[in-house]
């Protein structure tokens, strides 16, 4: 009867060969100690509890490597003296959103990672590693082939996160990246701007990249022109402006869902 | 009482367990059983995902100890888990009794 359990399980479970051995022999040895098979539980059911908790597992792994991976691009950028350069400039701005999402889930799910969460946890680390390897390679020298390196070896990281999310039965996610903030920063204007947010997304969106592009501009034209500010240099800052903010709705658009930041469904 | 009721609450009864003194998976739910006086019948393969979950996050730590007939997974809380344990007692204490008020 053990055995014929055993099997069971063993038929169920897709996990690693190291982690399959565990299970099996404490589940072996609970039942052979006394624990009745009727008992233990459905062993579908029960390899589905694995999957999940070795899901969360890789998951937090992989976000504590990409959180590493941010402090590494920060270092490579104050070392590089903040090269200028458009992939560059944008690459390193969509690393930190997306890093800084992935960085704020790891904080909050630090008891574990519920299932529904798991492909947003995934999708963030992932993008932040894509930027910080787009960096690397527009960086180049000793500073871009140690950033390339580190984002190989998190992307592998990201990449078993998500092998072993994929076990675990997709579900619809009923949180967003306003829960993820709000749930590490309980402030009243997190509170008010994630209301906004959910409920007029674009509006929002595009206040913020309004007031992304002017802040740009302001540090532009304080650096180029200081306070006696010509034509020239207020074009230009007009110009960066304009850039920085479409960049910023333009990322809103193509990556605000699959980071939950726009959820459709959530109002 | 229905497995459904301890969700939530299974992590620090783990813990609270485990915490008197380091046991194998079968003594844990024999003691989680005793000091319910028999309340917390949860269908027992449910207890080692829970303390794979509480090890990965390092509130408890485990090793293979030599039985009388086969090696078992001992398992004994860290100190970040007698850390968190005090902290879910005093959550608890606080939950109970707001329902406590609310359902005298």
């Amino acid at each position: 009867m053990i055995d014929a359990y055993l099997a069971r399980l063993d038929a169920e479970l897709d996990v690693p060969r190291r982690a399959r051995m565990r299970i099996l022999a404490e589940v072996r040895d609970h039942l052979e100690e006394g624990g009745a098979v009727e008992a233990f539980g459905d062993p579908r059911e029960l390899a589905a509890q694995f999957h999940e908790q070795l899901a969360s597992a890789k998951a937090r792994r992989a976000g504590a490597h990409t959180a590493l991976l941010m402090v590494l691009l920060a270092a490579g950028l104050a070392a590089a003296a903040f090269p200028v350069g458009i992939v560059i400039f944008f690459a390193a701005q969509l690393a930190a959103v997306s890093g800084g999402l992935g960085f704020a889930r790891w904080l909050r799910y630090r008891g574990g990672v519920p299932p529904d969460r798991l492909a947003d946890i995934y999708r963030a680390n992932g993008l932040a590693v894509a930027c910080v390897a787009a960096v690397a390679v527009a960086q180049s020298g000793v500073i871009g082939a140690v950033l390339f390196a580190a984002s190989v070896a998190t992307a592998i990281s990201v990449a078993r996160a998500r092998a072993r999310a994929r076990v675990v039965p997709a579900r619809v996610p009923t949180e967003d990246a306003v829960d993820d903030i709000a749930a590490i920063l309980p402030l009243g204007p997190v509170r008010t701007l994630g209301s906004a947010l959910r409920a007029r997304p674009w509006l929002v969106a595009a206040g913020f990249a309004a007031a992304c592009g002017v802040a740009l501009a302001l540090q532009h034209g304080l650096v180029e022109g200081g306070v006696e500010l010509g034509w020239r240099q207020l074009l230009a800052a007009l110009v960066i402006a304009s850039i920085e903010a479409v960049a910023v709705i333009v990322c809103f658009a193509a990556f605000g869902q699959m980071l939950g930041v726009r959820r459709p469904d959530r109002v | 009482m229905r497995p459904e009721a301890l969700k939530g609450h299974l992590d620090a009864l783990l813990l609270a367990v485990v915490a008197r003194e380091p046991a194998h998976g079968y003594a844990i739910l024999e003691r989680l059983r005793e000091r319910s006086g028999g309340a917390f019948d949860l269908p027992e393969g449910t207890i080692y995902p829970a303390l794979h979950r509480l090890e990965e996050a390092g509130l408890l730590k485990s090793s293979w100890a030599p039985g009388a007939t086969r090696r078992r997974r001992v398992y004994e809380v860290t100190a970040k888990g007698r850390r968190a344990l005090g902290s879910g007692r005093t959550e608890w204490r606080e939950f109970s009794r707001a329902i406590e008020a609310v359902l005298a």
